[in-house]
């Protein structure tokens, strides 16, 4: 056989077999798939069923079919969409400012350790409070309206991205600081070129823990006192006994949270393209 | 720990001298004093009469892992260092654009380190430590970390570049051939701490190839008598 001949059927076996190897994926992606749907209506199924046969009393549990048709309505007449818009919005705030004054804290205290070692033990104090206690003080202070979710979101997302900024530039590889002091970087081109683009990772693990904690102090914040936002509903369905109400709503805030847990994914996966594995 | 007693030598311009000797004898330390990163307890390095301080700019160090920041490409860690002395953009990406063609790269300059093989990571390395243009170059076992195949085509490479510019260097490694068929004279220092054993001066004619020159008499008659001076270090004291 010729050269070219041989060649032509290792290259047509290679591609074969690389062909098996995608197909092969693609049959386990839908499997994947088909037994999550699986899980999902059996679990909904059950409860629907359990609702309808006695066994569990929609007082307490609503049912699938309930819920179903409070967000159809709530959608139809329009009357969740402002809701949505004011969670949403204290959401961002909250997370843009702390995120943003967390990363700019945990840069200051790298830069400046005298002042880090100050601000230690005054920041771990703050940092182990469990904020949400602090929700009513932020309500009286910045008042019932979004500026108080706000405040709640920002104290619990600067610690989370401060915390995460700083032990992405204390874990950086000693060899990198070597290389780039030797190749003549002066102490503010180290820290621009090489400890903060080296800390981008751990600071988008944190931004991705962040916009999750950001969720979850507003909605307490609005449950507590508020005039407009999903926790507000919350609050409200819950005191009026409506638990398909309670459900729906969070069943909404799921989603949201979903969705801003994607785009942080997705903003992480286009700037950390040179490490090849993010998926 | 003292790491170093009683070393002094100078190195006249254009030299490629060789420091070898067994681990932990103090080479690297004098690599870094020689780089300005760490000053000597007693006694002073001088570049061109001059005392260092500090780190100097016209000095390229290199080390045997690439170090190569994972988050640029292969261009854009070979032109850190112009970048580092606020060379013009349009001027760094064509000493770029010559350096990646001069290591055989042209074709990988977008590439990430992860993508590149172990030996095209040094190559950048290497390409990234001449791209200052140095009057000295320091290399701490610059090859040590690469298969035997790829270190004899980068000893190849760099002792082509040298053979062109001949800079200054000072050049750390344990592989005694490596010492002989790259430099023109190599120190043999003592075990801890550190003390000249022997300075033999390679007088093999240039330019060389260094796949080639390991089967030539003179290279290795020298090679017998570093690894004499070498084994006479090891025993002392």
């Amino acid at each position: 056989m010729s050269d070219r001949a041989q060649s032509a059927r290792v290259l047509e076996t290679l591609r074969r077999s690389e062909a098996e190897r995608e197909a092969r994926r693609l049959r386990r992606a839908f499997w994947v798939w088909a037994v999550r749907a699986l899980v999902l209506v059996l679990f909904v199924g059950l409860w629907e069923w359990a609702i309808r046969a006695k066994v569990l009393d929609p007082f307490f549990f609503s049912q699938p079919s309930a819920i179903v048709m409070f967000l159809a309505e709530e959608v139809r007449d329009g009357s969740i969409w402002p809701h949505v818009l004011v969670t949403l919005r204290e959401t961002l705030a909250g997370f843009a400012l702390g995120a943003a004054a967390g990363i700019a804290a945990g840069i200051a205290r790298m830069q400046f350790p005298f002042a880090a070692e100050v601000s230690n033990p005054f920041l771990t104090i703050l940092n182990v409070l469990p904020r949400v206690a602090l929700a009513p003080m932020f309500i009286i202070w910045f008042g019932v309206g979004e500026g108080s979710k706000v405040a709640l979101a920002v104290s619990l997302v600067f610690f989370i991205l401060m915390l995460n900024t700083e032990a992405g530039i204390k874990s950086l590889d000693r060899e990198l600081i070597l290389t780039m002091r030797a190749l003549g970087a002066t102490n503010r081109q180290l820290f621009w070129k090489v400890m903060l683009p080296g800390a981008v990772p751990s600071i988008f693990g944190g931004m991705r823990l962040g916009v999750v904690y950001a969720l979850l102090a507003v909605v307490v914040g609005e449950m507590i006192a508020a005039r407009m936002g999903l926790g507000q509903r919350i609050a409200f369905y819950a005191a009026s006994f409506r638990a398909e109400g309670v459900l729906g709503t969070i069943l909404v805030l799921a989603m949201i949270g979903l969705a801003l847990n994607f785009i942080v994914a997705r903003a992480e996966a286009m700037l950390l393209r040179w490490k090849g594995d993010v998926t | 720990m003292m790491a170093l007693d009683h070393v002094s030598f100078d190195v006249p311009k254009g030299q490629f001298l060789a420091l070898v000797g067994a681990s932990g004898c103090g080479k690297t330390t004098i690599l870094n004093m020689a780089a300005g990163l760490i000053q000597p307890v007693a006694g002073s390095v001088l570049v061109n009469g001059e005392r260092l301080l500090r780190p100097s700019r016209r000095t390229g160090y290199m080390f045997a892992r690439d170090g190569l920041l994972p988050w640029r490409s292969a261009r854009s860690n070979l032109e850190v260092g112009l970048e580092l002395r606020g060379v013009a953009p349009d001027k760094r990406g064509r000493r770029g654009t010559a350096l990646l063609e001069m290591i055989g790269l042209a074709s990988f300059a977008n590439a990430y380190p992860w993508q590149l093989s172990q030996g095209m990571r040094q190559r950048v390395a290497l390409a990234r430590t001449l791209a200052i243009d140095p009057d000295t170059l320091l290399m701490d076992e610059p090859f040590a970390a690469l298969d035997a195949q790829t270190k004899l085509m980068l000893q190849a490479e760099f002792l082509r570049v040298w053979e062109r510019d001949r800079k200054t260097v000072l050049f750390v490694t344990h592989d005694l051939a490596e010492a002989v068929a790259l430099a023109d004279r190599v120190i043999v220092l003592t075990r801890r701490p550190g003390r000249i054993q022997a300075d033999i001066a390679i007088d093999l004619p240039r330019p060389r190839d260094p796949e080639r020159i390991r089967f030539d008499q003179a290279y290795l008659r020298l090679s017998e008598q570093v690894w004499q001076a070498l084994k006479a270090g090891e025993a002392a004291e």
